[in-house]
């Protein structure tokens, strides 16, 4: 299968994922937020400044995700794109890729890199003094990022239409984060398993506890680090597994 | 264009079901290289779910088909040189009906995209639209830009969904006439569907009919119209005189006023006229007028 | 897809964001400096704890604390000090009344709590460093003042208890270091990024419909 072929049909879809005006909007806006946020806040470490840059940011990720990533998935099904897409000649396998890279991997870095760009060009002086750990934060966030995407993306398959798709996505979200804080608020201790596993919900915690704790009973397990890449993985899988095997539009 | 030998569409036995509904059943037909081909039926007959297996967009439950000598579901390279008029087309609106084009032709493996599209714009009659956005295109341009789009690909095979609907009279024909064109001047397989059978007939040389997933027919339009004979007669007690050809074993249906009768061939004819002059003198029922006339898919199938 | 419109739309609107991003923050960016004063009467068996926590900035903290009779501290320790009062009642040491502020701009959680325990035990507070974990120091007065001067870093708490029946204090935190590029370094880079976003995804310059 020639590459050429497959790149040919991402730039086709990427055309609608991340066409403007929505994603001009988007760009501003959380560049925008990211950058008041900067200049408001006092940072004295990079991963404080990428933690507090990018949680809002995380929130507007995940909305264009469901509202223009996955339910246009569900919009490809509904307005029959879909069925144009599967005429080429390019295998179901090319497709499934093409569509998650187009519909998660591109928006999420874009989405992540963008706002964590702009902090830093505004707080250069500190970025430059611990670029890894700003990198470090980033990369654990846009984890997270492919982590909602790809649940999105699976239900989108199921769902097919795509009001459905966009408030299962919501819901799903929300119950997510809903859910991690009830962990935390009912647990014992900051030690305790339900705790942890609230924390481990949201990688970037995993990561930011990792950085900062001096305190060796604080430290993340290796199953902390390993809960959300691996969910992201299985659900990334199982769409292209569906999408190549069983989809029929 | 350049132009290959390649096998043509074959179905073998296929059967597809949703749910507890069989749209296919054990479907057999082949499309005969280089020719038009009608598939007919009515809604949910199974046209579409016919053509989705026969491009690879479903699969199929049982059975074989080839598409150009390879199983379409599971091998990409059926489709090269395969073009496809969806129902009702869409393109993505995102960027002009021309760059959506030039895309689609690097996906189809085109070595020089932009001639491509610029051929398949004029051969589509789409030339002075293509910079506009697919949404922005009325229905006939929205078609002609699903036939550019199928174009680019180079194909043998042309396979097109309802090409002429939701099109006004003037459209649907100008439509059709561009597509035998096509299959004249490009040398290809021309696959498509309809359910008016007088429009399918005046193009096809090859005619498909599907009912309730059922393959009804397949041959030439001739063919068709033999064993779709229908009679319609004037007579002074219509309805006696329906229930006296129902007892002889010909299928009717009457008003008040008249009789039609559905005959499966013309050779039927002799036998009815027979039957008509005997059961005239014998019930003195008085025959006005007999006409024979062609029968609408819609009559056909309803007989059946 | 025209990548060319679509990469100069994003930079065009990263720079806009910047630029209007630059010039809030110019208008309610952050502090650098914080003082506050107060006096407080406690009576017997009571004490007031003077804290402040460096949540995001790093600076210098200057405590100086009036009439009082003893004045312990707890430096460099990490952590929300609100916490830290709270750990304190273990020790029979119980806040009866907190009064704390977050200032964002200024990265720093500050504050103060009256507690109320056994004179003993208050004026023992070093004795507890080894339980708590934490350096309990003893301040040493300079000419009746007792002056706490501290650098902290980012996540730091300092906690001062001042015994005494009268007590007052004057608390001044600034800022060492807020990292930022000149305002006028981000105008530049921020109208530079619109320019060439907008010359980038010029209209004339894209291959147009004849």
């Amino acid at each position: 299968m020639s590459l050429k072929r497959i790149y040919g049909l991402l730039s086709l879809d990427l055309s609608d994922t991340i066409r403007p005006p929505l994603l001009y909007f988007m760009v501003f806006v959380i560049t925008l937020l990211s950058v008041v946020l900067a200049y408001v806040q006092l940072f004295s470490t990079t991963e404080s400044l990428a933690m507090n840059i990018l949680r809002p940011t995380l929130l507007a990720t995940a909305l264009f995700l469901a509202l223009r990533g996955a339910s246009g998935i569900s919009q490809l099904v509904s307005n029959r794109v879909m069925e144009v897409y599967l005429s080429y000649p390019v295998s179901r396998l090319s497709i499934a890729i093409v569509l998650y890279i187009s519909r998660v991997v591109v928006p999420s870095i874009l989405l992540i890199t963008i706002p964590l760009l702009a902090a830093g060009i505004v707080l250069e002086p500190l970025v430059v003094q611990e670029p890894s750990n700003y990198i470090l934060m980033g990369v654990s966030f846009l984890v997270q990022a492919l982590f909602y995407g790809s649940v999105f993306v699976l239900i989108a398959l199921v769902a097919k239409s795509t009001g459905t798709t966009s408030i299962l996505s919501l819901l799903f979200y929300f119950s997510y984060n809903i859910i991690a804080l009830i962990l935390s608020s009912v647990s014992s201790s900051v030690t305790s398993t339900l705790f942890r596993l609230a924390q481990a919900m949201s990688f970037y915690m995993t990561v930011y506890n990792s950085l900062t704790t001096n305190i060796e009973a604080l430290r993340p397990y290796l199953w902390e680090y390993l809960l959300v890449p691996s969910l992201t993985l299985l659900s990334a899988l199982t769409f292209i597994l569906i999408m190549s095997r069983r989809f029929e539009p | 264009m350049a132009k290959t030998l390649r096998a043509p569409i074959i179905l073998d036995n296929v059967t597809k079901t949703y749910g507890d509904k069989k749209a296919l059943s054990n479907v057999s037909v082949t499309v005969k290289e280089n020719k038009i081909t009608g598939l007919l039926g009515p809604n949910g007959s199974g046209k579409t779910t016919m053509i989705k297996i026969i491009l690879g967009i479903i699969r199929k439950d049982a059975g074989k088909v080839l598409l150009r000598g390879r199983d379409p579901f599971k091998d990409p390279r059926a489709r090269e040189h395969v073009g496809y008029i969806p129902e009702r087309p869409e393109l993505p609106s995102s960027m002009p009906v021309r760059e959506v084009l030039i895309t689609a032709a690097k996906i189809y493996g085109s070595t020089n995209p932009k001639d491509t599209v610029d051929e398949a714009i004029s051969l589509a009659g789409l030339s002075g639209n293509e910079w506009k956005r697919f949404k922005e295109l009325s229905a006939g341009l929205k078609q002609r830009a699903a036939i550019a789009h199928a174009l680019i690909s180079d194909p043998d095979i042309l396979i097109a969904d309802e090409p002429t609907s939701n099109l006004d009279p003037i459209e649907r024909v100008r439509i059709l006439d561009l597509l035998v064109d096509l299959n004249r001047k490009e040398d290809l397989t021309l696959l498509f569907t309809g359910h008016v059978l007088a429009e399918v007939s005046r193009v096809a040389e090859d005619i498909i009919v599907l009912r309730n997933g059922k393959l009804l027919f397949q041959g030439s339009p001739r063919n068709l119209m033999d064993i779709a004979s229908i009679v319609a007669i004037r007579a002074s007690d219509p309805v006696k005189l329906s229930m006296l050809l129902e007892e002889r074993g010909f299928k009717t249906r009457h008003t008040p006023f008249s009789l039609t009768v559905y005959l499966s061939g013309r050779e039927e004819i002799p036998r009815l006229m027979e039957a008509l002059a005997v059961l005239a003198s014998k019930h003195g029922i008085d025959i006005f007028s007999i006409d024979t006339v062609e029968a609408s898919l819609e009559e056909m199938l309803r007989r059946e | 897809m025209d990548k060319r419109r679509l990469f100069g739309g994003l930079l065009a609107s990263i720079g806009l964001a910047l630029l209007i991003g630059a010039l809030i923050g110019s208008i309610i960016g952050v502090k650098t400096s914080l003082s506050f004063d107060g006096e407080n009467y406690l009576g017997d068996n009571k004490a007031l704890i003077i804290s402040l926590y460096s949540s995001t900035s790093e600076g210098t903290a200057v405590v100086e604390i009036y009439n009082a009779s003893q004045v312990f501290y707890i430096s460099n320790v990490t952590g929300d000090p609100r916490s830290l009062v709270k750990a304190l009642t273990a020790f029979n040491i119980n806040a009866t009344q907190s009064e704390y502020n977050y200032d964002m701009r200024l990265g720093l959680v500050y504050g103060t709590s009256k507690v109320e325990a056994n004179s003993m035990i208050l004026s023992a507070l070093p004795s507890l460093s080894k339980v708590l974990e934490f350096n309990i120091r003893e301040a040493p007065p300079e000419n009746g003042v007792f002056v706490i001067r501290e650098n902290m870093s980012s996540g730091e708490a300092l906690l001062v208890f001042a015994l005494g029946q009268t007590v007052s204090y004057n608390v001044e935190y600034s800022v060492s270091n807020t990292y930022r590029l000149p305002y006028t370094y981000v105008y530049a880079i921020s109208g530079v990024m619109v320019v060439v976003g907008v010359l980038v995804s010029a209209p004339w310059k894209r291959a147009n419909p004849p």
